[in-house]
């Protein structure tokens, strides 16, 4: 799982297009699981999951979509977009994919953390 | 219907005249053969605007144009390009900027937006997705360029992304900038011509993505480039803790460094404007989109007079301008004046050039501190922050200065030998008496006094061998004219020059081709010809616009007064052999205009 120092995050959002690339294939950073919530001159925030123990959101989505297995599974064929697991995440660490309408959340890339691997600055680390 | 890569394939077409407001096709046969950016801009400019128009007058064009690797994932890939008929010089005008906004505009949908004609009153473009509106925005004019993106985002969105003028872009300032994302299109005037236009300001989100033609060479060209940046001192060490103020030392040792309006190339207070002084200033690193090299700064001065003043920045050129050129020591200060010039959208090389001949004025007579309305005086902190004030608000004298050193001095008796200007754009941060090369650059640098074209000291610096030197003639025509055929196809490319410094052809080359799959970007002198067709269609502009050889020059003390300090100690510029190399390795005639067979070559 991810850990943050988001004093250290310089806003270059290479985290975001790496994360669209690595689970769509697409150049952008618009359907990235990790987002950087910019608010000029202040520090950003970085927004993803951080595999908080409780799975708030696996309790709290109301079709047992989703499930926590080394990290928050999504049943597709549950699903329906409700986003209230939007909602419950405590760290707001959960968007809704606009193409699709399903929730993105972080898999580590399935343990291959390609945020982690193209952090200019070490914002973004692995957990160990 | 034609399949894209790289671009969208799609550009805005805006008549704030009439209001309307269209989606076209963009030409295949524009991308092959210019690329994007400054590209772009060169031929909608050359093609459709009315020979000798008034830059300030409904009949001007303003291009914002993305290029190819805008919003990819090569590294530093988040410029755009602003392109139109400069105010302050009456001839070609590009501004580059990074930040978020040419992204976006991507992600949109759009590689361009072509902005004609004039609105009745002030208006804002929203553009969100394929949706695209005309709005009113009386209520935003007037307001500064910081609050202005504060408002809009408000408004319609954080996502949003915001390129906007200032106050000083509303009051026809003609070296208003344009400010996107608290970065800025300074140099030129751009922002004037905005205001003239009554447009305050466009916003865009998009959500969509960028298709690329061939993504396994594409992403393994990354990972190479990434991998040069990092490994460079220079992109992965020295400009990412000092910011672009990691050469201010060197340029001060080696004399090149402007002090009072270019009196002198050495700075006696340098230790306290260095590069360590300004850094311990920083409070975080700031990056522009998908780039490792995080050269901005958030700055926050946190004692002293200007306590809890900030900026992003403050950057290189800034720190001279306000700094060595007003023989100014107080880094506070600094961060202050160019806060207050993103505030009221102004260029801040311009703005600080203009102080400092206001202060020589001063020194020499020609002006009194009644003319000013305060006093104005070398190493006086507060002369600067005044001045920006009353330029920013055209108050008082601020208005007559508004119009830049070239247009006043032509209005001050005796004063004109002091404008450090050429063709009407205020001169950066090098002395050209110490750097033959950047003399060179300097005078044929097509928006005039400009730093971006070409930058020959660094090779000048480097050469192996003593090849060349910062005061020989020799291969200087060569390096300024291989520099700003390179620039001027990164400034098409979406890229950083920046990154250029480790990121080369090798790369570049099959960025462009794996992003587009166009046959024009299949090999290196290809590519390269681009940015040297690029330079020729915008000479052939700039002649139409009435460029003459003899404008092709520089200040007349850089010809008169030798130079004190560095290895161009008791130097003058020799510009006559310089500009005679460079037209013939150009393939242009005696006065400086291309010929047929140059023309011909590059399909003009």
């Amino acid at each position: 799982m991810l850990k943050l120092n988001r004093s250290l995050c310089t806003e270059c959002q290479i985290c975001m297009a790496i994360c669209s690339w690595t689970h769509f294939g697409e150049n952008t950073t618009k359907r990235a699981r990790i987002h950087v919530a910019a608010d000029w001159p202040k520090t950003p925030v970085i927004r993803v999951c951080l595999a908080c123990k409780d799975h708030e959101c696996v309790s709290a989505c109301p079709h047992d979509a989703l499930a926590w297995e080394n990290w928050i599974q999504l049943d597709k064929n549950r699903c329906d977009g409700c986003a209230v697991c939007v909602a419950a995440c405590p760290v707001k660490g959960i968007r809704i994919d606009k193409k699709t309408g399903f929730p993105l959340i972080c898999d580590t890339c399935g343990g291959r953390y390609q945020c982690v691997q193209w952090c200019p600055t070490k914002a973004v680390q692995k957990k160990e | 219907m034609t399949t894209w890569h790289g671009y969208t394939g799609k550009i805005l077409d805006v008549d704030l005249t009439s209001g309307n407001v269209s989606e076209a096709a963009l030409d295949r046969s524009l991308a092959q053969n210019y690329m994007g950016g400054k590209g772009f801009g060169a031929k909608i400019l050359y093609d459709q605007l009315p020979p000798q128009c008034d830059p300030l007058s409904a009949d001007n064009i303003l291009v914002f144009a993305t290029g190819p690797l805008t919003g990819t994932f090569a590294p530093s890939s988040g410029r755009f390009e602003v392109c139109t008929k400069s105010p302050a010089t009456g001839l070609w005008l590009d501004s580059n900027c990074g930040g978020y906004f040419g992204p976006e505009l991507k992600f949109a949908g759009y590689d361009m937006v072509i902005v004609r004609g004039k609105a009745a009153g002030p208006m804002l473009l929203v553009i969100d997705d394929n949706q695209f509106e005309l709005k009113p925005a009386g209520d935003l004019w007037g307001t500064d360029a910081i609050t202005t993106h504060r408002r809009i985002k408000d408004t319609f969105g954080r996502e949003f992304k915001v390129a906007c003028i200032g106050p000083a872009g509303e009051k026809g300032v003609l070296f208003a900038g344009i400010i996107s994302e608290y970065r800025a299109l300074g140099r030129g005037g751009a922002g004037a011509v905005m205001g003239s236009k009554n447009l305050k300001a466009i916003a865009v989100r998009g959500s969509g993505g960028i298709p690329l033609f061939d993504s396994d060479t594409f992403m393994k060209t990354c990972r190479e480039a990434f991998n040069e940046l990092a490994n460079s001192p220079d992109t992965g060490g020295g400009r990412q803790k000092y910011g672009t103020n990691v050469i201010l030392s060197l340029m001060d040792e080696v004399g090149l460094h402007p002090v009072r309006n270019f009196q002198k190339g050495k700075f006696d207070g340098a230790a306290s404007v260095n590069e360590e002084a300004v850094a311990a200033h920083y409070v975080r690193h700031k990056a522009c989109f998908g780039c490792p090299i995080y050269c901005s700064k958030i700055a926050e001065v946190k004692e002293g007079k200007y306590k809890g003043s900030f900026t992003e920045g403050p950057e290189y050129e800034n720190v001279w301008s306000f700094g060595a050129n007003c023989e100014n020591v107080d880094v506070g200060a600094i961060i202050q004046a160019e806060y207050l010039c993103d505030y009221y959208g102004l260029d801040a090389i311009s703005a600080g050039n203009l102080i400092g001949f206001l202060m020589e004025c001063v020194e020499k007579g020609l002006l009194t501190e009644s003319d000013i309305g305060f006093p104005m005086a070398f190493g006086n902190d507060e002369s600067i922050i005044n001045a920006i004030h009353r330029i920013g608000k055209g108050e008082g004298a601020g208005k007559l200065w508004g119009q830049g050193v070239k247009k006043l001095a032509e209005q001050i008796a005796g004063a004109q030998d002091l404008a450090m200007h050429v063709k009407g754009l205020e001169l950066p941060a090098y002395d050209p008496r110490g750097s033959s090369g950047m003399a060179l650059a300097y005078a044929t640098s097509d928006r005039g006094g400009c730093h971006l074209r070409s930058w020959p000291i660094g090779d000048e610096l480097l050469a192996t061998e003593g090849r060349m030197d910062l005061v020989s003639l020799e291969f200087k025509a060569e390096l300024v004219k291989t520099q700003q055929d390179l620039f001027g196809m990164v400034n098409c490319s979406g890229m950083c020059l920046f990154a250029t410094f480790a990121v080369n052809l090798k790369q570049i080359t099959p960025f462009l081709h794996a992003a587009t799959g166009l046959e024009a970007y299949s090999s290196s002198e290809e590519v390269m010809q681009i940015g040297e067709r690029v330079n020729n269609l915008v000479r052939l502009f700039n002649i139409r616009e009435g460029l003459t050889k003899d404008l092709d020059t520089l200040p007349r003390r850089f010809f008169s007064e030798p130079l004190k300090e560095g290895p161009g100690r008791g130097r003058v510029v020799e510009l006559d052999q310089l500009l005679k190399d460079y037209y013939m390795v150009r393939g242009w005639d005696a006065a400086g205009v291309p010929g047929e067979e140059k023309l011909r070559e590059l399909g003009i």
